[in-house]
């Protein structure tokens, strides 16, 4: 007998906090729904749900670029990254978090470029995506390489990152980015 | 040579509107740049702004983009190298950017190219 699964159950364990969750494929679809989610938040608080739309774009490229989990999506687009995200408002913040599996062998890269992200200043911060902005792109679809970095300037906070080992070859990666609304 | 002209779109990407003139040099990039393969859009314009390059004809960049991702980011840098590279041939060159004064993390992406490239590039309201 398969699991039966409990909505309720799911509602109760995402809590009233969160606005909206998603898991799946990443793909253009979704990003419009989150376009039109942020899109209602524009006229009350026009800074804050900018730039948490284009965090979400910045991190939402980062899935359909790294996730190894890929799918075909509802449109047969192949090859197509899944990953989870959810965005909440908690204590006059917006907390986007992004989560997908990643290849252990990107674990350290990420974790070393997480800290010393967050051990920059914006200033320093700008002049840091200015130099990888300049190196060539790591991936073949002419990836920026810069997302994480943008999402930090964006937020003003720092990015919260965890890595959880699933297995010897897989991790899965959760990263959360919290921008305060009066912003 | 001939115009470069590419209606933009806001769809599921978005697509930004090019219109650049071969005859005038007037070489405008407006909308929204957010595209499912940057690249491949970026390198169109890349070649005709290096064939335009070969005219000696002066150029002005406008550039009315309200919202860019970070791989367009790429792409635009490449785009503003090159003018660069134009002006330091000695060739007449003008880079206008318009954006809503009041979208700091814009002007500070400009501020940034500007720093980046050593182009002078005017900040100018939409």
């Amino acid at each position: 007998m398969n699991k039966k699964f409990d909505l309720f159950e799911y509602n109760n364990m995402l809590g009233e906090e969160i606005q909206m969750s998603y898991n799946g494929p990443i793909d253009a679809q979704v990003i419009k729904l989150v376009e039109v989610y942020t899109n209602r938040l524009l006229n009350e608080y026009p800074k804050a749900s900018t730039k948490l739309f284009k965090i979400f774009i910045e991190l939402a490229q980062n899935i359909s670029f790294y996730s190894i989990k890929r799918v075909t999506n509802s449109k047969g687009k192949p090859n197509t990254g899944v990953g989870t995200i959810i965005i909440g408002e908690q204590n006059g913040c917006y907390v986007f978090v992004a989560g997908n599996y990643i290849n252990n062998s990107d674990v350290n890269d990420l974790t070393v470029k997480c800290e010393k992200i967050n051990s920059l200043n914006k200033t320093d911060l700008r002049k840091y995506k200015r130099e990888q902005r300049r190196l060539p792109s790591l991936n073949n679809k002419g990836g920026g390489n810069i997302g994480l970095i943008q999402a930090a300037i964006l937020s003003g906070n720092p990015i919260d990152m965890k890595i959880t080992e699933v297995d010897d070859k897989s991790s899965f990666l959760s990263i959360t980015i919290t921008i305060e609304i009066d912003k | 040579m001939e115009s470069l002209i590419i209606k933009g779109e806001h769809k599921e990407y978005y697509t930004p509107s090019i219109n650049f003139d071969a005859h005038s040099g007037i070489c405008e990039i407006s909308g929204e740049s957010f595209l499912e393969d940057t690249a491949e859009f970026y390198d169109v314009l890349v070649d005709w702004l290096l064939d335009f390059c070969k005219t000696g004809k002066s150029i002005a960049l406008i550039i009315r983009l309200t919202y860019f991702n970070t791989t367009s980011s790429r792409s635009i840098l490449a785009i503003l190298d090159i003018i660069k590279d134009y002006e330091d041939d000695g060739s007449d060159v003008v880079v206008n950017w318009h954006c809503n004064m009041a979208d700091e993390d814009m002007i500070e992406e400009v501020n940034d190219y500007e720093d980046d490239t050593g182009l002078k590039i005017n900040l100018l309201p939409l």
